[in-house]
């Protein structure tokens, strides 16, 4: 297991959502869903500070550039790194190899007949409403640029869109690794899969989503 | 080492003796063939025979890669514009062949090749029908132009004579590359040489012409040219988290949920 949480420091692409959750996630929150942003955050902080140059798309940053809302002055900040950061250019033939994973994804999921909801739609794990899995142009972008830069090896994402999209074409994408350990890396997946029961928690409790 | 079934084999015989002029010459033309033919650029994966009387020259292959390479060669000395018109990138392999083979083509040669049983003449009719097959207008379809960028140090800068554009040295895909330099302010082309004195890091963009083959989207390496230059000075993932959490102002909750929201569109 110990694969898992190594980071190359020097082969590792970003995309939108760690850098958006390193640097503008509140680092304190009352809405429900705080535990869970917390973590990201965390684990966003802690995979930037263990690489040793930065890889990022350039369709990343400009979508964190455009996202997050920066002020004039932190715009003018961001603007001293991108001579220091490795902003990936797209080119042409990326965006063929987009189109086909584009491509690929739809005719791999189908679309059901009568409700013509995608047939990988699952339900929301907050409000139980049938969604399917998002799958963007922008993504596939990104995931046509990290495969195709010969000084990357892992493309690290929240995104399950582009960790799909990753698969199709060989790409190791993957979320940022859990700093409290693969077990309890593990043991989620599978609760979440339903392939093993939830740990018991307290009713009402801190943890309790 | 045991040769492979299968594996295809391109023949050239001439009715002369194997002198060291004559198999240089060939070793040329299968070798410029190869890299022509292969996506990278490289001649890996093949090796050459020669016998001495009546020099009969061998080009044989040892991997996936190389046996790709020799079949598209092969395809296109039997029919170079239909291999052309099936896979553009293949105009390379014709423009190899017929400068590199042009000094062959008097000495009464021929080719043999996979799934052809007659041997191919290599003299003038066959040079200049790869000739003119190179220089064939490829559909707009079948090409693309743009530009690159590519993060290298510069190995090297120099140009071979005062006739020829600066060349540097630079690394893509991890093989190094002689690319032209184009147009460029004076300060960049200062910097290029500058950067090979002390390997810093540089944003070059390249602008490249790529053509379609049988693997996809091939980069025609001898279209690009270098047009501007950039000095990059890399930070590490510690020094950006820190100097960005002081510069940027965490969102409200309220604010990343919007951003979230922006970010799923």
């Amino acid at each position: 297991m110990k694969g898992q949480r190594d980071v190359d420091p020097r082969r590792s692409m970003v995309d939108t959502m760690i850098l958006t959750y390193a640097f503008k996630a509140p680092p304190v929150s009352d809405s429900s869903d705080a535990k869970k942003i917390q973590i990201m955050r965390s684990h966003s902080l802690d995979l930037l500070s263990q690489l040793e140059v930065i890889h990022v798309s350039a369709i990343c940053w400009m979508e964190f550039k455009r996202v997050a809302r920066f002020t004039e002055a932190e715009k003018k900040v961001l603007a001293t790194y991108k001579n220091r950061v490795f902003v990936h250019a797209l080119e042409g033939p990326m965006s063929e190899v987009a189109a086909d994973l584009l491509q690929k994804h739809r005719s791999k999921t189908g679309v059901c007949p009568k409700c013509l909801n995608s047939k990988d739609a699952s339900p929301c794990s907050s409000c139980k409403a049938l969604k399917g899995k998002s799958i963007k142009v922008m993504d596939a972008l990104t995931v046509a640029t990290a495969n195709a830069a010969d000084d990357v090896d892992v493309l690290y994402t929240y995104d399950d869109g582009m960790i799909e999209l990753g698969n199709l074409i060989g790409l190791d994408a993957k979320n940022p690794p859990d700093k409290n350990g693969p077990l309890f890396e593990y043991h989620r997946k599978k609760e979440e899969e339903g392939t093993v029961l939830p740990l018991s928690r307290p009713a009402g409790g801190a943890d309790e989503e | 080492m045991k040769k492979e079934n299968g594996t295809p084999r391109i023949w050239l015989k001439l009715p002369v003796a194997a002198t060291p002029e004559v198999v240089e010459q060939a070793a040329r033309m299968f070798k410029e063939a190869v890299r022509a033919a292969t996506d990278d650029g490289t001649d890996d994966g093949v090796t050459m025979t020669v016998e001495n009387r009546n020099a009969k020259v061998a080009l044989n292959t040892w991997n996936p890669a190389s046996v790709r390479a020799t079949n598209h060669i092969a395809s296109l000395i039997k029919s170079p514009l239909k291999e052309i018109n099936k896979y553009p990138a293949s105009q390379k392999i014709a423009a190899a062949l017929a400068e590199y083979g042009k000094p062959l083509r008097k000495l009464g040669g021929s080719l043999t090749v996979p799934g052809e049983e007659d041997p191919i003449f290599l003299d003038q009719t066959f040079v200049a029908t790869l000739e003119g097959a190179a220089k064939k207008e490829i559909a707009e379809s079948d090409r693309l132009h743009g530009d690159s960028e590519v993060y290298s140090t510069a190995l090297r800068v120099g140009r071979m004579s005062e006739s020829q554009p600066i060349k540097a040295r630079i690394s893509i895909e991890g093989t190094p590359r002689d690319i032209s330099v184009g147009d460029m302010a004076e300060e960049q082309t200062k910097l290029l040489f500058e950067a090979v004195r002390t390997q810093a890091i540089l944003r070059l963009r390249i602008h490249s012409r790529w053509l379609r083959s049988e693997e996809g989207w091939m980069l025609d390496i001898d279209s690009m040219r270098i047009v501007s230059v950039t000095l990059i000075e890399p930070i590490t993932g510690a020094d950006f988290v820190r100097d960005l959490s002081e510069a940027i102002k965490p969102a409200t909750a309220d604010e990343f949920a919007q951003i979230l929201e922006d970010l799923s569109e």
